[in-house]
């Protein structure tokens, strides 16, 4: 019994703290991400982004918000990958916790559910999801930086398109999940474009474990590219089947997963001349006054976090930083000007120049096309800011 | 030609299917549970041999040993001041009890390890034997290997060595067991740790062939008891049938329907399977029966 | 303390509290107890099918999955209205549910838990690769309805209050009638009952609609109150382990046992998530394990017996080897 009535005292208290009263001049956002469960690994190096623009940001004092210095304080929850979690924190930041604005959820199946709520209550969210069918509801307060997901393989077909000697056919096999799918369904329409025929377009669950059958198919067919999209976890795994198989196409192509750095920690040597787009790299010139320019923000990551940022990082930090700079430049926090603010946003920052369409979504973005050369992930295409040649064909498994 | 790639990818699949499955097909089979924690201490053993290839830079057949000893001593600790304090509940506290040991497991693994995918990827792997145009990869079917060794090696394990025979007894008939002087307590210990040094030696070869990270064991915990119930409880060999006939069927069927439907083509064999014989292709027809 | 007039006040108290909530809290709150509304006629389907026939399945999701896709479908592509589309889930819920049971309720014990679950994952993987009909990976998004958030969310509120309110009274009738007792002989002893002319088959099929019904009803509303569904959120296997945890920490066996657990579990795991960010979900982990250890039958035994440490540790003992 005394236990019983200590436990309802102590969970009355909790109510009573969950909503608490916030300082003065504080934008208050909030942000539910994935830091267990399957999306672990991007939920953190998301988490990390914010975290990281929010230290720089207080540390010159504070957006300047209408002539008066606002901090930026962030309430994360952990929504365990699970979708409908991720309802239900984002509905929790928004009434109980009285947040101003949210950093969205990593990933596009939570970004469809959060963005629901943050249209419901008229909340400005920050998406951080790439797929298409987000944005075709007519949503006025959703905006994302990220490349739309149906670019993801233009510059990639492209470029590869362009080798000598000239590339034929292409094989395609990706994980069933939304953003994989959104990506892969672009790439039969690139394809033709350039004049590249697909021998094999297939998409395996996204729970698979083994590839063997696929890649022993695909081999037969003997395509010059192939393109294997899904997250790191099973791109190595597939990648390990390739060389075990002695699957050697002129080019072995994965998704954003290329340019991660636990990618060539795992596969090693194998990892040699794999490739695939890319949102951001550090060796981009791009500046601005914040972070300076990319080589500097790596730097600068690399000293608090103790790691080496990979784009996820970087596109969260440059989301949050379109907003703050919309916020500065409508001078107040009220949701319509903000929002005004966003959708005639033209700013220069260390991820490029951003603008947003209609929709809601970033413009003029492209996503490079990089090749892990030297154990490192270089970009190769386009030349403008490609560091190295993109090594055509790729040097059979060793 | 592809056909026959496809039966013998199917083939080593089943072992790999084969090794994850053991160890939970042992304790089913003698404790009436199911191991929902199987995976994580199949994660476990991934993660040791990791370390240790990534430290130490030991080979990972070497390291086998160690994460079995690793997997163990947590097995025994589990059982004996846990899963113990259960054993004689329904079906249901068995499971939801394992069940939040690998929950509980997946997400130190997570503070401790972080997210990162890990993988380990020694000098010799990718290589393989070629019969004819037919590749068969080293590292598959050194884990086939490694599983007929293992069942071998359980299997004199149970047959010869006096713990081994109690075990058995008790899979047979736990108050006769106890009659003869048994104690079932110390039984089940031995069993659970048996069976997570099982789980752990097959995660040392898992982290050779795939990605590991904290939530890598959940499926393979799945495919284990899937197999397990289609080989049938109290046959070893029946295990092997089991993982070699999903094996094949999530091959062939990936070949001759579609990727995307490896699943529901090992499930649907189940329930065929299970429909026609109770107790599972091979299965001994006492342990279909569910003593409450 | 607890005896039989204070456990009807009580009652009475919680119902009128749960009545009148949704002028007093606010959304978050409202969506909160929704939530265990939903997840509380779940766990009572749940204890209806394991707690009180004995039939220890682990696929539960599968109807609520099937009830969401069903509803989405229906108003999606078909152009219905929402009722029609959620009656249509729990009706094909139920009609899965008596179809599948013949060859799946033959199987026992352990085996019938894995082939339930094996069911739940290939059903997902079936309404994943069914892309002309479902959208497979896409997922289903509904229209936001436009309005008052608040009443929209009152809406919600009772309709799964009504669908619990439902279950609970039909669970009540049911443990009074000759079908409760039949599943009670059923869960004793399968084949003693049969021998007294009980015909199982029959019976746990019964069971088994029943709880597919309700749990494709409440799949329904869920669908249309967040808008977005997609096959890994409405088949995902933690949803049946989260109904499972709720019958056993309220009770199995027992009426209000598992709308009891589904009100303490989640308020369990709101203050995990408030108070420990990083390390909430292992503190679950955790929990599973404490409650299946230290209170097996549940919390509707501390309110139904006088409760004491010895009483307690005799009862560890008795499940302890």
């Amino acid at each position: 019994m005394k236990k019983l009535f200590s436990i309802l005292i102590a969970f009355t208290i909790a109510i009573l703290l969950v909503g608490t009263v916030f300082a003065q001049d504080v934008v208050r956002i909030g942000c539910s991400t994935s830091l267990t469960g399957k999306l672990a690994y991007e939920g953190k190096a998301s988490k990390d982004g914010n975290d990281f623009y929010v230290a720089m940001v207080n540390r010159k004092g504070g957006l300047n918000i209408g002539g008066k210095k606002y901090k930026i304080d962030v309430k994360y929850y952990d929504d365990e990958s699970d979708v409908n979690t991720t309802t239900k924190l984002v509905e929790k930041l928004i009434t109980e916790d009285k947040i101003d604005f949210i950093y969205g959820p990593y990933g596009s199946g939570p970004g469809f559910a959060a963005s629901a709520i943050t249209e419901k209550y008229k909340k400005i969210i920050m998406a951080m999801s790439s797929s298409r069918e987000l944005y075709e509801r007519g949503f006025k307060y959703l905006f994302t930086c990220v490349t739309p997901a149906e670019l993801y393989f233009k510059s990639v077909i492209y470029c590869l398109s362009q080798q000598n000697p000239r590339p034929k056919t292409l094989a395609l096999l990706f994980k069933n999940d939304l953003f994989n799918k959104s990506a892969a369904d672009a790439i039969p329409g690139y394809c033709k474009e350039n004049g590249i025929e697909i021998v094999y377009n297939e998409k395996f669950a996204p729970g698979a474990s083994d590839f063997s059958t696929e890649l022993s198919v695909i081999k037969a067919k003997n395509p010059d590219i192939i393109v294997f999209l899904s997250q790191a976890e099973q791109f190595i795994l597939g990648a390990k089947q390739m060389k075990d198989l002695k699957v050697n196409p002129k080019a072995i192509v994965t998704g954003v997963a290329v340019a991660e750095p636990h990618l060539v920690k795992a596969l090693g040597k194998d990892a040699e001349y794999l490739s695939g787009p890319t949102l951001w790299d550090p060796t981009m010139k791009y500046r601005d006054d914040l972070f300076g320019d990319s080589q500097d923000y790596s730097k600068e990551f690399k000293k608090i976090f103790g790691y080496e940022p990979s784009y996820h990082a970087a596109t969260n930090s440059s989301s949050c930083q379109a907003l703050g700079i919309a916020m500065e430049k409508a001078g107040s926090l009220d949701v319509e000007r903000v929002r005004n603010a966003m959708v005639t946003l033209d700013a220069n920052t260390f991820y490029g120049r951003i603008r947003f369409d209609e929709k809601g979504r970033i413009t003029g973005r492209t996503a490079p096309l990089g090749q892990i050369l030297n154990g490192k992930f270089t970009i190769v295409y386009p030349p403008e800011i490609a560091v190295a040649k993109t090594v055509w064909p790729k040097p059979a498994w060793q | 030609m592809l056909i026959l790639q496809n039966i013998i990818n199917g083939l080593l699949l089943g072992g790999l299917y084969a090794s994850v499955g053991l160890g939970l097909c042992l304790v089913w089979g003698v404790m009436n549970m199911i191991n929902l924690a199987h995976g994580a201490f199949i994660m476990v053993g991934a993660y040791v041999t990791f370390w240790m290839y990534h430290i130490f830079k030991i080979d990972p057949l070497f390291t086998i040993p160690f994460s079995m000893a690793v997997t163990f001593l947590l097995g025994f600790v589990a059982q004996k001041y846990i899963i113990n304090f259960i054993v004689k509940a329904s079906i249901f506290m068995g499971l939801i009890l394992t069940f939040g040991m690998e929950i509980f497991l997946m997400n130190v693994s997570n503070l401790l390890f972080s997210a990162d995918y890990r993988s380990v990827t020694p000098s010799y792997s990718g290589a393989g034997i070629s019969l004819g145009g037919i590749l068969i990869p080293y590292v598959r079917l050194g884990l086939c290997f490694i599983a007929l060794l293992l069942t071998y090696l359980l299997n004199l394990f149970l047959n010869k060595t006096k713990t081994g025979n109690a075990i058995k007894a008790t899979a047979l008939d736990k108050e006769a067991a106890q009659l003869v002087g048994i104690h079932i307590g110390k039984i089940y210990t031995i069993t659970f740790a048996v069976s997570c040094a099982l789980a752990g030696a097959a995660g040392s070869l898992i982290a050779v062939i795939t990605a590991v990270s904290p939530y890598m064991g959940t499926i393979y915990t799945f495919k284990a008891a899937l197999i397990t119930c289609l080989g049938g409880l109290g046959s070893i060999p029946g295990l092997i049938a089991g993982g070699m006939a999903v094996g094949l069927a999530e091959t062939l069927g990936s070949y001759f329907i579609s990727p995307g439907y490896k699943e529901f083509i090992g499930f649907v064999l189940l329930v065929f399977i299970l429909i026609l014989r109770p107790e599972g292709i091979m299965g001994k027809k006492f342990f279909a029966i569910l003593k409450q | 303390m607890f005896t039989k007039k204070w456990r009807w006040i009580s009652i009475g108290v919680g119902f009128l509290f749960l009545v009148t909530a949704p002028l007093f809290l606010t959304g978050y709150w409202i969506r909160f107890l929704t939530n265990v509304f939903m997840f509380g006629v779940m766990a009572e389907g749940f204890n209806i099918l394991a707690g009180f026939c004995g039939i220890p399945s682990f696929g539960n999701v599968v109807f609520f999955g099937l009830g969401a896709y069903t509803t989405c479908i229906f108003m999606v592509q078909l152009h219905q209205p929402f009722i029609a589309g959620v009656v249509a889930g729990a009706i094909l819920s139920t009609l899965f549910a008596i179809l599948l049971g013949f060859p799946i309720l033959r199987l026992k014990g352990h085996y019938f838990a894995i082939g339930t679950l094996g069911l739940s994952e290939a059903t997902k993987e079936l309404v994943t690769n069914l892309e002309k009909i479902t959208k497979g990976s896409e997922g289903i998004s509904l229209p936001v309805i436009a309005g008052n958030v608040n009443v929209i969310y009152a809406v919600f509120y009772f309709t799964m209050f009504g669908i619990m309110i439902s279950i609970i009274l039909f669970t009540y009738w049911m443990s009074k009638t000759r079908l409760g007792y039949a599943f009670q002989a059923i869960r004793s002893d399968e084949e003693a009952a049969l021998v007294t002319g009980i015909n199982t088959a029959w019976y746990k099929t019964i069971a088994w609609s029943v709880c597919a019904f309700f749990t494709g009803l409440v799949g329904g509303v869920y669908a249309y109150w967040t808008t977005f569904i997609n096959p890994e959120g409405v088949f995902s296997v933690g949803i049946t382990v989260k109904m499972l945890i709720m019958t056993i920490l309220g009770g199995s066996g027992t009426i209000l046992g598992p709308i009891i657990g589904a009100f303490i579990f989640e308020f369990l795991s709101e203050l995990a998530w408030s108070s420990f960010m990083n390390v909430h979900a292992a503190f679950l982990g955790l929990l599973f394990i404490l409650i299946v250890i230290f209170m097996p039958n549940g919390f509707m035994q501390l309110i139904t017996q006088r409760f004491s440490l010895s009483s307690l540790i005799a009862q560890i003992k008795e499940n302890r080897i």
